[in-house]
């Protein structure tokens, strides 16, 4: 190294952090991190409120589509006639694929799924607030 | 060029061209399958209506408008709910030679065809077209016809008390 450069070098500020920075930076990250958990949690809870509130208006017509479905009275028959219902797979399955109640089962997945995800968000909510570390793994 | 090739192909772009269009092709796929089978259904469904009153009588005569009911059926999803055509369960409203009305579980009726093929069961026994009798309660697994009925494959009795 040459005497400029040693001269330079040794103007500059010493090579150190701003006191404090590095709290700023891990706020900055929990804050982000809270606020992604928080926007997380309220799509799950509004997907769970949405779900709950269609089921309760539409419960009576939700019900008879089960229990007019007749896909629940074709699999028993797989288990007391096999040789019938598998001997005529293809007539079983369109059978099955007319009378499945999709609309039920779709909303049930759904409120199923966004059920699930609000108590994983609540949970990381919880431990993200009473231990931030974990916020880095969040 | 070999090499340059073997990365375009490795590349994340081209993963997700090729997620996105096997999706494309599984979603098509299902729709395609969803359309086969509402087509199905409606057809039994319109031909169940035209041949109505072959099959049943004219409306009402067995105690039932099944315009009125139909129009007044709930309809979960904002679908009407159509008769399916391969299978009815519920009660036998008549049973008359190979011919049996059946009131399914939608309370709409449906006419099943018993042929030389069908098989007749109650348990683990094997019953016959005479043991078919009005209030029994029945499975039947079937195929739709171009009457409009169900031409039967098994017919279950459930009653246990039937034999």
């Amino acid at each position: 190294m040459d005497k400029s450069s040693h001269k330079f070098l040794s103007q500059l500020p010493a090579p150190e952090s701003p006191p404090g920075l590095e709290d700023r930076i891990i706020a900055r990250v929990r804050l982000a991190s809270l606020r992604g958990l928080y926007a997380r949690l309220a799509f799950s809870i509004a997907g769970c409120t949405a779900g709950i509130v269609y089921l309760a208006i539409e419960s009576g017509h939700i019900l008879m589509a089960i229990q007019q479905s007749a896909a629940f009275n074709i699999l028993p028959l797989a288990y007391t006639d096999p040789d019938i219902v598998f001997g005529n797979l293809q007539d079983t399955l369109l059978g099955l694929g007319e009378s499945i109640p999709f609309g039920a089962i779709a909303l049930g997945a759904g409120l199923l799924f966004s059920t699930i995800c609000a108590v994983e968000f609540a949970v990381a909510l919880f431990h993200a607030k009473h231990r931030p570390a974990t916020l880095i793994t969040v | 060029m070999k090499k340059h090739m073997s990365e375009f192909i490795k590349s994340k772009a081209v993963m997700w061209v090729l997620i996105c269009l096997a999706g494309i092709v599984v979603l098509a796929g299902v729709f395609q399958l969803g359309v086969s089978i509402g087509e199905r259904k409606s057809r039994h469904f319109n031909r169940w209506f035209e041949n109505y009153g072959r099959n049943f009588g004219p409306p009402g005569i067995m105690g039932r408008d099944w315009r009125r009911d139909m129009m007044n059926a709930p309809q979960p999803f904002g679908r009407p709910m159509l008769p399916g055509g391969y299978g009815v369960f519920g009660k036998i409203l008549s049973a008359d030679g190979n011919r049996i009305v059946i009131q399914g579980q939608d309370n709409v009726e449906q006419s099943v065809l018993i042929t030389t093929s069908t098989a007749i069961r109650i348990g683990n026994y094997e019953a016959k077209i005479g043991d078919l009798k009005a209030d029994q309660n029945v499975s039947v697994f079937g195929r739709p016809n171009d009457q409009g009925q169900i031409e039967a494959k098994l017919i279950r009795i459930m009653d246990s008390r039937a034999k």
